[in-house]
């Protein structure tokens, strides 16, 4: 993915825009443009480590400008780029905030992406994965056979095990977020790293969804 | 400026308010009773009247198939979801598919036509409140409202004359209300658990950005089911399978009895109840306050896996939430204070009155757009992940729950067989794997240019919209083409149909119109008739010869034109029978104001 650094005209006063989310010239909300960075959404550097609370302050920022609460007695073509550029605004945060996303999406900006690696069991995972998986498959027995407290009550330490250990890749990763971001994302050491972590996030956060699909059921469609 | 209302929209109780000049939030009172809320039920008798609020609640024991009650948990829904509970209380119209319709005399009527009465009459209450016109409203939703609950309450919005600016959620709207105070600040979890429906949320609050972190609930869980399983219970007892075998006005008496005992056991340990049984026995019981609490604890329960689902979509533990707000009628039931206290490890809190402060937050939101309260912004959440159908029936997920909106999402599409001419999308809503046991929201075909297969490129845009609507655009990238997509909503209503009922109200309003002119013509004939009678009695010293004759002739054409309906024929006839009686009256009146100065003067002389 690259960046479009297209102009466009202003929908109020017809003057050539950048392509941000507000007019330069007179200040009326934009629609955004096909494919925007998201990191120039929130005018911040393209960098794995990001300040959260910085980033909320962007965001809340920036939707106390677009959102469209603002604009309901605006001209129809206003509200329209309202709810888009809020739309916008809103999928770029929701990638930035949470990093394994800003990650992928940091990937990708780059041309790079996890690829086949993160189809396989990451080597360092498999046997907790397996054990897990075999625990689930005892607690669906215990509960075709009716009553299964004690096994519930195991998964659900297991399930607090798995979420200290993803608190601790999530460590990591932002450790590596610093390395790769030092080499600007050219090391290839760097990047392979990064890219491991990720794939072993990305598996261990299935494995938990999966623990806690089985632990509460959806009590509704 | 123009006022802007917030309407909390209730199973049970209705409330309209509105932000001050001041940025204070406060709610309108019925003028005539000073009442607040309005009990959110509508009546149709026999002779055509449509009352709705305490007068109708007050029928539903006398003749229970006229009334209709809780129509929120009807809103959006189809024939199909309508259940054996259901049944029991209402009539429907069974033919075919669609949206549900209640079955009522010799009309049938779509939840959101009744919904729109309530809001009429709160709308009234509204302009008789400002002395000018409402038109834009603010109407708040439970937050696990999916998209066809949320068009039909725009929908009966829009029926009842409002310009339904923003659907808001409850517990978000209780939030508001509660947070416009800036000291509370950070994480608020809402448990809102009204009449009908159980909603949780889970806000961030900070210098005026109300951001919802995760919602979750249940839109057929509340303060009815409760009453519901106590009705069937005080029924059970003499051997009555659940309510079945008791006659609709029995049971409804046993429902409006299980409320108010319930009621009363949350301040009480035990309570008696009386209900009259269809063979004209009484059934008396003493109902202890472990009972009912024994019959809820399910019910309790599944609010409470609510929150910790809520809790684990926001990635936050209960110890993490500074502050528990309580909201909805059902929580003033200890057992669920007790429930919400051991789940969160906090006393909640419950300084605001739980049935307001819905629609204050309402009114707050109301005031936020028109722009009195610019300090404050909202940014809420789609409470259910929106997908579509793909190969096998399988739920692909677009857009996850609690992704704060508005959102949107592109999907490209593409055909599988040669020279097709359209592509089928079938819209999901619901967090279930299976496509069948999601909610379907629409099915809508996107027209294209015959090509080979896999050949045509159709990008289309699905959008939430603040209030978490659903709209949907289609391109075909090939052309460039925008093409306006029909989205056909499973379970709403049409506009077409909106402008049919539209239509048939403004029929309606003219013949009510028409009625009470008749009404008004003939108590005013009756008035006058009455009046120039005694005058002809009591003082025909002052009348002429022939005046008699004209003036009785006068009143006998009154009389002949009030057999007819015609009320402009008997405005006619008052008239000419005033011109004919006004030298008489004339006369009567110059004596008694002669006979008044006589005495005035006597008495003057007399001090």
């Amino acid at each position: 993915m690259t960046t479009k650094t297209d102009t466009a005209l202003c929908i109020s006063c017809g003057k050539v825009t950048a392509a941000q989310l507000v007019c330069s010239g007179c200040g009326v909300v934009q629609s955004p443009t096909a494919e925007p960075d998201f990191f120039s959404l929130f005018a911040l550097p393209r960098k794995l480590t990001i300040n959260l609370e910085d980033l909320a302050g962007r965001y809340y920022a920036l939707s106390r400008r677009l959102h469209p609460d603002l604009f309901h007695d605006r001209p129809v073509a206003e509200q329209v780029a309202s709810l888009r550029a809020t739309a916008e605004v809103n999928r770029a945060y929701r990638i930035l905030k949470d990093p394994v996303s800003r990650a992928l999406y940091w990937l990708s900006l780059h041309g790079e992406s996890l690829g086949r690696d993160n189809e396989r069991v990451p080597a360092d995972l498999a046997s907790l994965v397996f054990d897990v998986q075999e625990k689930l498959e005892d607690l669906r027995a215990e509960r075709r056979k009716g009553g299964a407290a004690a096994a519930e009550s195991e998964m659900r330490g297991i399930q607090g095990e798995l979420r200290e250990k993803m608190h601790g890749f999530e460590e990591r990763l932002t450790e590596s977020f610093t390395r790769s971001d030092c080499v600007d994302g050219h090391h290839a050491a760097a990047l392979a790293d990064t890219k491991k972590i990720l794939s072993e996030l990305h598996y261990l956060r299935t494995l938990i969804r999966d623990v806690e699909k089985e632990l509460e059921p959806q009590w509704s469609a | 400026m123009e006022r802007i209302v917030g309407i909390d929209l209730g199973t049970t109780n209705s409330l309209i308010a509105y932000l001050d000049d001041d940025g204070v939030p406060r709610v309108i009172a019925d003028p005539a009773t000073g009442r607040t809320t309005l009990p959110s039920v509508a009546a149709f008798r026999e002779n055509g009247e449509v009352v709705v609020g305490d007068r109708a609640r007050a029928l539903a024991p006398l003749d229970p198939a006229a009334v209709v009650q809780s129509v929120k948990r009807f809103m959006g829904l189809g024939r199909e979801h309508v259940n054996a509970v259901d049944r029991r209380r209402y009539a429907f119209a069974e033919d075919g598919a669609g949206v549900v319709r209640f079955h009522v005399g010799e009309r049938f009527y779509t939840p959101p036509e009744i919904s729109a009465l309530i809001l009429k009459e709160l709308k009234r209450w509204a302009e008789a409140a400002f002395g000018q016109p409402v038109r834009k409203a603010v109407i708040t939703v439970p937050a696990y409202f999916n998209d066809s609950q949320r068009q039909a309450t725009k929908d009966a919005g829009r029926l009842a004359g409002l310009e339904v600016l923003r659907l808001v959620n409850e517990p978000t709207a209780a939030a508001l209300a509660y947070g416009l105070d800036r000291r509370n600040e950070g994480t608020v979890a809402v448990y809102d658990f009204g009449g009908g429906t159980f909603d949780v949320s889970i806000l961030k609050l900070e210098r005026g950005i109300f951001e919802v972190k995760a919602t979750g609930g249940d839109t057929r869980l509340g303060g009815d089911d409760i009453d519901e399983r106590l009705a069937a219970w005080l029924l059970g007892e003499r051997g009555a399978p659940a309510g079945g075998t008791q006659s609709r006005a029995v049971q409804a008496q046993a429902l409006r009895a299980a409320e108010e005992a319930k009621c009363r056991l949350s301040s009480t340990e035990h309570t008696e109840v009386s209900v009259e049984l269809q063979d004209g026995t009484g059934l008396e019981r003493m109902l202890e306050r472990a009972t009912l609490e024994g019959l809820i604890a399910p019910i309790v329960e599944r609010t409470i896996a609510a929150c910790r689902q809520a809790l684990r979509d926001a990635a936050m533990w209960p110890e993490e939430i500074d502050a528990v707000v309580l909201v909805g009628g059902s929580t003033r039931i200890p057992l669920v204070r007790e429930r919400v206290r051991a789940l969160f490890g906090r006393e909640p809190l419950c300084d605001m009155n739980p049935e307001e402060v819905v629609a204050l937050g309402a009114g707050v939101q109301a005031g936020i757009l028109s722009g009195r309260r610019k300090d404050m912004l909202l940014l809420d959440v789609a409470p259910l992940s929106l997908g579509i159908e793909t190969m096998g029936g399988v739920m692909t997920r677009l857009i996850e729950r609690n992704t704060t909106i508005p959102t949107s999402v592109s999907e490209t599409f593409t055909t599988a067989v040669d020279n097709q001419t359209a592509v089928d999308v079938h819209v999901l809503q619901g967090e279930r794997e299976i496509a069948s046991d999601c909610r379907s929201l629409a099915r809508f075909s996107i027209p294209i240019e015959p090509a080979p297969a896999g050949f045509p490129r159709i990008d289309v845009v699905f959008m939430i919209d603040a209030n978490g609507i659903l709209n949907v655009t289609a391109r075909d990238v090939r052309s460039a083409k925008e093409r306006s997509v029909d989205v056909k909503p499973s379970y709403g209503l049409t506009d077409a149909e909106i402008e049919r009922m539209l239509e048939e109200s403004i029929d309606h309003a003219e013949a009510d119109v028409a009625a009470r002119l008749l009404a008004e013509a003939r108590t005013d004939a009756e008035t006058l008739i009455r009046q120039t009678e005694r005058a002809l009695r009591d003082e025909s010293r002052f009348l002429g010869a022939e005046e008699e004759s004209q003036i009785r002739d006068a009143i006998g054409a009154v009389r002949e034109a009030m057999e007819g309906r015609d009320y402009n024929a008997i405005r006619d006839r008052i008239e000419r029978l005033n011109v004919a009686s006004t030298p008489f009256a004339q006369r009567i009146m110059s004596s008694s104001i002669k006979h008044v100065l006589e005495r005035k003067t006597v008495s003057e002389v007399a001090s």
